[in-house]
């Protein structure tokens, strides 16, 4: 089988090249950033809102239209993320370590600029490698068993380590997050920490859960603020910021690079998602950059790192979908049905008997990625003024909407309950000086490292030698005990260094 | 000291929670619990060392305090300056907003809710309290309730 297909290529190219198709996209990213800046509407409650709408709709249309929801509900939780400190979905909590900082520096339309040409770029560059690579991405993802899964996840968790602060209070948050990413059902099905409650069987749920901890906590402390940044004389107000941010990502090339491939390869690995796309990319760019010392205190690569491997994910994730018909997240699993409704299924026989409509798709995506820097423009424009409301009328309006997201997902009045909880213990964290961020970065990665860690015991029990002749096991195995031992080396190597420096 | 306070609070809060995780998965088999026994030992050792720091940054404090010549603020004395904070007062303010909006009805009482938010937090001038709720109230109807259909309890009134 030949690698592309261009023939099929070109077919898809003249599908997607009609007016009615881009209509649908440019609608498509306005409601899905518009959706996406809401605080608990997720990408996929955006996509399963659209979903009817579309119903009568041309194929092509219509998942192009709810493709385009996608990509802007990604760039919408980014918004969220950088000026209110809480992220829209779980793929912009990296956004949150050096986008809300750079917000409260008064550097908020920079930073939403570096926001939407990161996402954008990421998702062009992502699409672009997919459009030449999508006949052979099954020999990636092939190559990562639950073995390596755990392994990523594992480098995925020590980011909380990279947090700043007091690296302990890190890792105590941390680890509270990942035991309540444990709560519900075990991978064998036994429920723990449930407290003997029906409700908790799924585990907790993540939009009150991530709301309460960074966005209500965030809204408490706030009250006793004028508005959200420190210092409002300085703070910036021209267009020319915003472009001046655009500008930022196209410099940092090779980190945009990196975060590109990252997001891609993760993205491709079912149920591997954005969010470990996001905090795996920030990791790596922290670790080779050489202002490594300002991340987490807005730091411009941080963000980019961040949001370019989040948009790139998606790509990743949808290319999974399309050519094993494995859904490797809910917007993903929402995106499919999507490709039933128009009469399309998802996996081999799409690749096999209708790559031009999977080649469409493609097309149609890049399209969608240098549309979204138009309509994301348009949406910051005005989103970046919501830092001068003042704090008492964002403080009530915030909460109203929060309550609902909490309460609209499953209409069950104990989220808002949890979400009240989490909210007061995220605030006492901020009384504490304690970091919250740990605490949802561990409880979304929580439930993942559980179940991979099941899969690899109950594939290799007893023959775990079969594991160490997994090449790509034992590389990322050793990186990772080389990351968690990283503190203990260096904190060694200093008390040795110490003494001679005292001697000489 | 109320810094303090807080995190002895957070600690205490933490080791329930680790306490309670650990007397419910105490029953299930091994493959079940093992990462959550391994998370609730990371825990522990955690929590102890949290501890000791805490004590010995308190212990730093009030030596510096003291020697300073300050005089020490009592525990009740922080806990009412805490008490007295305005974030106090929004939660205070948000409290009876959850209890009441499944028996009143979710959109009066975000109505109210709103208005008293923004009396009791210092928002001045008639038009804008009247237009805030409104606005609010009108814009989370028409999108989550009538565009989205999301079923918001609807209690005795609204």
């Amino acid at each position: 089988m030949e690698l592309v297909n261009y023939s099929a290529m070109m077919d898809g190219l003249s599908l997607i090249l009609m007016p009615q198709v881009m209509l649908s996209i440019f609608c498509g990213l306005v409601l899905g950033v518009a959706f996406g800046a809401m605080p608990g509407v997720k990408g996929s409650t955006a996509i399963a809102i659209m979903l009817p709408f579309v119903y009568y709709f041309d194929p092509i249309i219509s998942i192009m239209f709810l493709s385009s929801v996608f990509t802007g509900s990604n760039f919408g939780g980014g918004i969220l993320a950088i000026l209110l400190g809480m992220p829209g979905n779980s793929g912009a909590i990296a956004t949150v370590f050096d986008g809300y900082p750079m917000t409260q520096n008064g550097r908020q339309n920079e930073a939403l600029g570096i926001g939407l040409v990161s996402s954008a770029v990421g998702a062009l560059v992502s699409w672009l490698i997919i459009l030449f690579a999508i006949q052979s991405i099954g020999k990636i993802v092939l190559l990562f068993g639950p073995g390596e899964m755990l392994m990523l996840t594992l480098f995925a968790i020590s980011i909380i380590g990279m947090i700043k602060g007091e690296i302990s209070k890190a890792l105590l948050t941390g680890i509270i997050g990942l035991l309540l990413g444990t709560v519900g059902a075990s991978a064998y099905g036994a429920p723990r920490g449930t407290f003997g409650s029906i409700m908790l069987i799924d585990g907790l749920p993540l939009a009150p859960v991530t709301i309460g901890v960074l966005a209500i906590a965030m809204i408490i402390e706030l009250v006793g603020k004028d508005t959200i940044i420190t210092d409002q004389e300085n703070a910036q107000s021209e267009f020319s910021d915003i472009i001046k941010g655009m500008l930022y990502p196209l410099k940092d090339k090779v980190n945009v690079f990196i975060s590109t491939i990252i997001g891609v390869v993760i993205g491709l690995l079912p149920a591997a998602g954005s969010s470990i796309a996001a905090t795996l990319s920030y990791g790596v760019a922290q670790s080779h950059s050489k202002k490594r010392k300002n991340f987490g205190n807005g730091e411009p690569s941080g963000l980019v790192s961040a949001e370019t491997a989040n948009s790139s994910s998606e790509a990743g994730s949808m290319a999974t979908m399309m050519a094993f018909g494995i859904p490797g997240s809910g917007v993903t699993a929402m995106l499919m049905a999507a490709f039933m409704m128009a009469g399309y299924v998802p996996g081999p026989y799409l690749v096999r008997e209708d790559m031009d409509v999977a080649y469409a798709v493609v097309w149609g995506n890049i399209v969608s990625s240098i549309l979204l820097v138009i309509v994301g423009i348009i949406f910051i424009r005005y989103f970046c003024k919501v830092i001068y409301i003042p704090t008492q009328i964002l403080v009530s309006g915030i909460t109203v909407l929060a309550v609902i997201g909490a309460f609209g997902v499953r209409s069950l009045y104990m989220d808002v309950i949890v979400l009240c909880i989490f909210a007061l213990f995220g605030y006492l964290l901020k009384l504490a000086d304690y970091p919250a961020l740990p605490v949802v970065l561990g409880f979304i990665l929580g439930d993942l490292v559980d179940a991979q860690f099941a899969r690899t015991v109950a594939l290799y029990s007893d023959r775990y030698e079969i594991l160490l002749q997994r090449p790509l096991f034992v590389g990322l195995l050793i990186f990772n005990i080389l990351i968690f031992t990283s503190p203990l080396i260096r904190w060694g190597i200093n008390k040795i260094r110490r003494p001679k420096i005292a001697d000489s | 000291m109320a810094v303090f306070i807080a995190r002895y609070a957070l600690l205490l809060i933490t080791s329930v929670f680790g306490l309670a995780y650990y007397y419910d998965i105490m029953d299930l088999a091994r493959k079940d619990k093992i990462v959550v026994e391994l998370l609730l030992l990371l825990l522990v050792v955690l929590i102890v060392f949290r501890t000791i720091a805490t004590t010995k940054n308190m212990v730093k404090y009030l030596a510096e305090r003291s020697e300073d010549g300050e005089k020490l603020e009592s525990f009740s004395k922080a806990v009412k300056r805490i008490l007295r904070r305005k974030e106090v007062t929004f939660l205070a303010v948000t409290a009876p907003y959850i209890a009441l909006f499944p028996i009143i009805g979710f959109f009066v009482t975000s109505f109210i809710y709103v208005l008293v938010a923004n009396i009791v937090l210092g928002t001045r001038g008639k038009l804008k309290l009247i237009a805030i709720p409104t606005g609010l109230t009108l814009f989370a109807y028409l999108l989550f309730g009538s565009v989205f259909n999301i079923k918001l309890p609807s209690g005795i009134l609204f």
